[in-house]
């Protein structure tokens, strides 16, 4: 580990809530080298702010344009591509026009022909992509997957789950502008106040489960969208969707935005307030199969009850080893493909989320016509 | 659906995946009738392992009763272990956990026993108190159910989510009986693994890549012999022991 040369990485806008996470995890780890950041000034204090350290980028080189740190830093092995979901392309064309591995969010982008583009520069380029996909480091997806694959639930016949969380629009403004997060500005159907880009967009973890999970591709999904709970939400916050699998399983899909979460516009980062709900993130599945049927927690629930700081506030924590985890699995596994100069084969490639990022545009469009969508 | 991978797979798997360079020669010993927990061999000498110092439930306990939630008060910890585990044994483990939790060293111990139960109160140096309900109780081969609960002047901390009895698990299977298989796979690395072996597969993978001061184990456990004599003292002259 000593004779690793640290990858050289560039952190572009920081403005997804995971960046955070993976500078964290980047700065403190010796494979990686933080050399350059870029974010927009607004956003450089807020993040000074909630980190509470004025000099918390003192000794990255700053750049307000994503252009300028590539251009002053030819040496840069890597970049994450953390702007808002809009911004993506612009990011990866960057990355792969200049040579630089890329780590895009869980939607690089839900404009189809933009995601072709960005396929075409992945190939044409040569770079190492990866997409954070969090779900799919828990070790709880692949017992449900082997139990369905050992045959001993029969048949499967029916596969629901649900993603919930807080709504960080208070915080990440940008989540609740439709431009930036869906990357254009469609209303969810006639006569709807509200456009795509909610819940449904920022959630596509539980579509690609179901891809992952079943082997299998959606043949059709039929979708609902439910009145806001929250009257400040421009996109959708409650929404639901049935559909079925190529292989004949049918699914029920519920991304929403389920937990409330409080209603500021900063996040104290030594406090982490973020949710009324006391758990922020749940996803949990069940399967029914001829033979049986699974129900599961997929995201820990190892878990702590808490109640703390000066109001008291509950929380329900998962718990995890300290010793590893596996996002820096993942970021220490992409280190060495990129170092080695070796394959990388990521869990999931461009190629194979394209079609996640397919089938929630089919969602949005079952909504506008308020029928079910094949695909 | 018994796991067919031990605590040593789980080791190896972790130094594989962390690519930790160990020079040592290693060995893992789950914890024998007579043993107050398990150990770990390293270069041929043989050191007490407190595996529940890995749990990352127990760790969050003792972590947040010094932070989130205003300084610890007491902690109380109440469960069960499998009848092979021992009440002993589980003595031995929660006295460690007790002063780990609160911070202190123990200063007084008021205790009843009763064959395979223990009921313990723990007055700490720095005016803490811990309360132990300890019992051998489970089928052998029961996975240990036991709820931590740190009380702080701003909160408290607790292993069990309200209302719940035993650990919840991560998937559970309904097949060929009433009662579901499950599984509790923690995280990718230590996959196919049980839970506690996953814990003593972290705690091995600490001793043995020098994260973890073995020498303070050793001390360690003169000290919870100590205070377990100690534990049978007061059930025996119906009294509190000062240590």
């Amino acid at each position: 580990m000593s004779t690793f040369k640290p990858i050289k990485v560039g952190i572009m806008g920081f403005k997804n809530g995971h960046v955070t996470g993976m500078f964290d995890a980047m700065r403190f780890n010796p494979m990686f080298e933080v050399v350059a950041v870029s974010f927009d000034a607004k956003t450089r204090n807020l993040l000074e702010e909630r980190y509470g350290d004025a000099r918390l980028f003192d000794k990255y080189d700053v750049f307000y344009n994503d252009a300028d740190m590539v251009k002053s830093h030819p040496e840069l092995e890597l970049c994450v591509c953390g702007g808002s979901n809009a911004e993506h392309m612009g990011q990866f064309r960057l990355c792969a026009e200049n040579k630089i591995n890329a780590i895009m969010m869980k939607v690089p982008t839900l404009n189809i022909a933009e995601y072709d583009e960005m396929l075409r520069l992945e190939k044409e380029s040569g770079i190492k992509v990866s997409i954070e996909l969090e779900m799919r480091w828990y070790a709880a997806v692949e017992r449900v997957k082997s139990l369905i694959k050992s045959g001993v639930l029969g048949e499967i016949t029916a596969i629901n789950a649900y993603n919930y969380s807080h709504f960080p629009l208070w915080w990440n403004k940008w989540m609740n502008q439709p431009k930036e997060i869906y990357g254009s500005v469609v209303p969810l159907r006639a006569g709807d106040s509200r456009f795509r880009g909610g819940a449904m967009t920022d959630h596509p973890h539980l579509f690609d489960l179901v891809r992952y999970i079943t082997e299998s591709e959606f043949e059709s999904v039929y979708t609902e969208v439910a009145p806001n709970m929250r009257e400040n939400s421009a996109v959708e916050d409650m929404v639901y969707i049935i559909g079925r699998m190529k292989n004949g399983v049918i699914v029920s899909l519920d991304p929403s935005y389920a937990n409330r979460e409080y209603e500021q516009s900063n996040v104290i980062y030594a406090k982490d307030r973020l949710s009324h709900y006391p758990k922020s993130v749940q996803v949990e599945m069940s399967v029914c199969g001829t033979k049986g049927g699974i129900i599961s927690d997929l995201y820990n629930p190892n878990t702590t009850e808490q109640l703390r700081f000066e109001d008291y506030e509950y929380r329900v924590n998962p718990r995890f080893y300290d010793i590893s985890g596996t996002r820096k699995m993942y970021m220490e596994e992409f280190a060495r493909a990129i170092r080695g100069g070796t394959e990388y084969k990521p869990a999931v490639s461009m190629a194979e989320h394209k079609k996640t990022m397919q089938v929630i545009n089919a969602c949005y469009e079952s909504i506008s016509t308020g029928k079910p969508v094949n695909l | 659906m018994e796991t067919s991978k031990s605590v040593k797979d789980g080791v190896i798997s972790l130094i594989d995946k962390n690519k930790t360079e160990i020079t040592a020669t290693w060995d893992y010993f789950k914890k024998g009738a007579n043993d107050m927990t398990d150990s770990v061999a390293i270069d041929g000498k043989t050191y007490p392992l407190f595996y529940w110092r890995s749990d990352p439930q127990i760790e969050a306990i003792a972590r947040n009763a010094k932070n989130n939630i205003g300084g610890s008060v007491s902690v109380k910890i109440s469960g069960m272990v499998s009848k092979n585990y021992g009440v002993n044994a589980f003595l031995y483990k929660e006295l460690d956990t007790a002063e780990w939790v609160l911070d202190s060293e123990i200063k007084k111990i008021t205790a009843c026993v009763n064959k395979n139960a223990i009921n313990a109160t723990l007055l700490m140096k720095n005016g803490k108190v811990a309360l132990l309900e300890l019992g051998a109780t489970l089928p052998d081969g029961a996975e240990e159910q036991t709820r931590h609960t740190a009380w702080g002047k701003q909160g408290m901390e607790s292993t069990r989510v309200v209302s719940t009895k035993v650990r919840p698990q991560s998937v559970y299977l309904f097949t060929d009986r009433i009662e579901p298989y499950a599984f509790n796979d923690a995280t990718l690395e230590l996959y196919g693994l049980t839970l506690a072996d996953a814990t003593a597969a972290v705690a091995v993978y600490k001793a043995i890549s020098g994260k973890t001061d073995l020498r303070f184990n050793i001390e360690r456990d003169k000290k919870l012999r100590f205070y377990m004599e100690k534990v049978y003292e007061s059930d025996k002259i119906r009294n509190s022991v000062e240590i």
